[in-house]
C-alpha cells in the first residue's frame, strides 16, 4: 500500500469566526436539524447518487497530497446535490473539482499562512459558502479540470484558485452548518445532506462481516459522513474516505456502499464530531426538512 | 268463449335475442323468453348442431355449438294448448366475436402519452424499456409491507439504481406527482396498505402504458 496522505488542520479560533458568519452556524438552528419526528433506522445517501447518476459516486482518491479536507467537503456536498435532485431540485449533478476547494480554504480563505499540506475544514466550509464556492469539473477556457489532478491541487494550494474561475466559483454557492454531535448528524443525514468529518480518530484498516471498522490510532484527517444503519441495535455511521477503493478491505456492510470507506459507531463518530470542525452542507437555503418527490 | 281464445292467443309467444354469438366449438346457451312449456329449434343451415333436446334440464332452452366460424340460422316456435306460435329465427354468429373496446385512456394516461410524445431524449426507446421494467418491480415492491412513507420511497429509490434519473425524467415526475396524490411527502408518515396498493396500481399502469407505446 502506497503511502497515505491526511491533512486536517485543527483551529478552533477559525471555526468560531465562520461561526459569526453563517446564517445558520450549528445544525441545531437549522429546520431539518430542530425536525422532532421519528428518525428512519436507516439513511443511505448513495442511493441518491444510484438514482441520479445510475451509480454510486466513483471512490476518490487524494493521491500524494494533503487535500482530505477538500475531498471530504466535495464528497458530502455532492451527497447533498444528489439528494436534493432526487428530492425535486432541477439542478444538474456534476463532480466537482477538489483541487479548487483546496486552494480556496487554504489560499483565499486563510491567506496562504500554513505553510505544509492540509486545511481546516472551516476554512473549506467557508470557501464554499461564503468567499467562494463550487467549481464543476469541466473545462474552463485554457483550464482543464476534467480530471482531478495531484500536482494541480498542491499549485492551488500554494498559489489559490485562478482569478478567472473565481467568478465562476461564486454561480454555486452551497450553505454549510456546523454538525456537533450524532443526534444531529442523523438529523442532517435524515434530510439528505453530506457531511464533512473532521477529526484526530483513526481506525483499522480492514472491515468487519457488517462493514464496520474498528478506531485505531490517529489520523488528522477528514472524511464524509454519508448515512447510517442500525446493526443489532446499535447505530453505526457510514464514512467515506479519499484513499482509493483498495485500501478498505472487507465487506462494505448495510446498503451496500462502496468500497472507498467503512462503518464506525455512532459513539467513535459522536467524539470525532465534538473536535467541533465537522459541516454539512446544502444547495439549498436554509437546510429544509426532507420531503419526498416521489419522482423514481 | 271469445275472451278465452284471445288469451290462450295472448299467451302464444316466444322472446329470442335476434343475434347470439359465440366462438368455434364453444357451446352457446339460448334461453327465450315464452308462456310455452316446450320450444323446438331447428337449424336451418348445415354445421350449426344442437344439444339434444331431452337431455336439458330447460326444456324451453337450447345449446347449440359450431365447429367452423360463419352465420347460421335457428329456428323457434312453441305452443300453448292447440295453438301454436309464429316461428322466430335467431341468427347464430360463430367466431365472430368483436373484439373489446379499447378502453378509454385516462386523463393521468393522457397526460403519459403526450409526454412521451414530446420526449426526444436519443435513447429513449432503451430507457422507456428500462423505465418500464422499473416501475414493473416497483408495483411489486409496492405492495410489500411498508410502515411510513420514507420507507417505501427508500425501497423504491434503490431498485431505481442503474436507471438515471435524466432518462425520461419528464415523465417520471408526472409519474410521481401521480404518486404523490396517495402517499404524503413525509418520510415519517404511516401509509395504509390501501395506499401502497394505490401506488402499485399506478406503477403497473404505467408500465403497461410504456410497454405499449413506440
Amino acid at each position: 500500500m502506497s503511502e497515505i496522505y491526511t491533512g486536517w488542520v485543527k483551529d478552533d479560533e477559525a471555526v468560531d469566526q465562520l461561526l459569526q458568519e453563517l446564517p445558520y452556524p450549528v445544525a441545531g438552528d437549522t429546520p431539518a436539524g430542530q425536525h422532532d419526528h421519528p428518525l428512519p433506522d436507516h439513511v443511505h445517501l448513495w442511493h441518491f447518487a444510484r438514482h441520479v447518476t445510475g451509480d454510486l459516486l466513483p471512490p476518490a482518491t487524494q493521491g500524494e497530497v494533503g487535500s482530505c479536507v477538500a475531498f471530504g467537503t466535495a464528497r458530502a456536498i455532492e451527497y447533498s446535490m444528489c439528494a436534493e435532485i432526487a428530492n425535486g431540485d432541477k439542478e444538474e449533478f456534476r463532480k466537482l473539482a477538489e483541487e479548487c476547494i483546496y486552494g480556496g480554504a487554504r489560499v483565499e480563505v486563510a491567506g496562504g499562512r500554513l505553510r505544509g499540506d492540509g486545511a481546516v475544514g472551516a476554512w473549506a466550509a467557508k470557501w464554499v459558502s461564503v468567499t467562494g464556492g463550487l467549481i464543476p469539473r469541466g473545462k474552463y477556457g485554457s483550464i482543464d479540470l476534467t480530471a482531478y489532478s495531484v500536482a494541480r491541487c498542491q499549485r492551488y494550494g500554494a498559489s489559490g484558485v485562478p482569478d478567472e474561475l473565481e467568478p465562476e466559483s461564486r454561480k454555486h454557492q452551497v450553505m454549510a452548518t456546523q454538525v456537533r454531535s450524532w443526534i444531529e448528524a442523523k438529523r442532517m443525514l435524515a434530510s439528505g445532506y453530506g457531511i464533512s468529518v473532521c477529526s484526530s480518530q483513526g481506525f483499522k484498516m480492514a472491515r468487519d462481516k457488517n462493514g464496520v471498522s474498528q478506531p485505531s490510532g490517529s489520523w488528522a484527517h477528514c472524511m464524509c459522513l454519508c448515512g447510517y444503519s442500525t446493526i443489532d441495535g446499535a447505530e453505526y455511521g457510514r464514512i467515506d474516505n479519499s484513499w482509493g477503493a483498495s485500501t478498505h478491505t472487507g465487506p462494505t456492510g448495510p446498503g451496500d456502499p462502496g468500497p472507498e470507506g467503512f462503518y464506525a459507531s455512532s459513539s467513535v463518530i459522536d467524539k470525532m464530531l465534538r473536535q467541533n470542525d465537522s459541516w454539512a452542507f446544502s444547495a439549498i437555503a436554509g437546510f429544509p426538512v426532507r420531503r419526498l418527490s416521489w419522482t423514481i | 268463449m271469445i275472451v278465452a281464445a284471445l288469451l290462450l292467443l295472448a299467451g302464444q309467444k316466444i322472446e329470442v335475442p335476434a343475434e347470439v354469438r359465440g366462438e368455434p366449438g364453444a357451446f352457446i346457451a339460448i334461453t327465450p323468453k315464452t308462456d310455452g312449456k316446450r320450444v323446438k329449434y331447428y337449424s336451418l343451415d348445415a354445421g350449426l348442431n344442437s344439444f339434444p333436446a331431452g337431455l336439458l334440464s330447460d326444456p324451453t332452452a337450447t345449446v347449440v355449438t359450431a365447429p367452423l366460424p360463419g352465420r347460421y340460422r335457428l329456428l323457434a316456435y312453441t305452443a300453448l294448448g292447440d295453438m301454436p306460435s309464429d316461428p322466430v329465427i335467431i341468427t347464430v354468429v360463430v367466431g365472430e366475436t368483436q373484439p373489446p373496446r379499447p378502453k378509454e385512456p385516462t386523463a393521468y394516461e393522457r397526460s403519459l402519452l403526450a409526454i412521451w410524445g414530446a420526449i426526444q431524449e436519443p435513447d429513449r426507446e432503451s430507457s422507456r424499456v428500462a423505465v418500464a421494467q422499473l416501475y414493473r418491480q416497483c408495483a411489486v415492491e409496492a405492495r410489500k409491507q411498508y410502515d411510513t412513507a420514507g420507507a417505501l420511497y427508500d425501497a423504491l429509490l434503490k431498485l431505481s439504481a442503474g436507471v438515471p434519473r435524466t432518462k425520461l425524467a419528464t415523465l417520471r415526475e408526472r409519474v410521481g406527482a401521480e404518486i404523490a396524490t396517495v402517499v404524503p411527502d413525509d418520510p415519517a408518515a404511516v401509509i395504509t396498505p390501501a395506499q401502497r396498493q394505490q401506488v402499485a396500481d399506478i406503477y403497473a399502469t404505467t408500465a403497461a402504458l410504456l410497454e405499449s407505446v413506440k
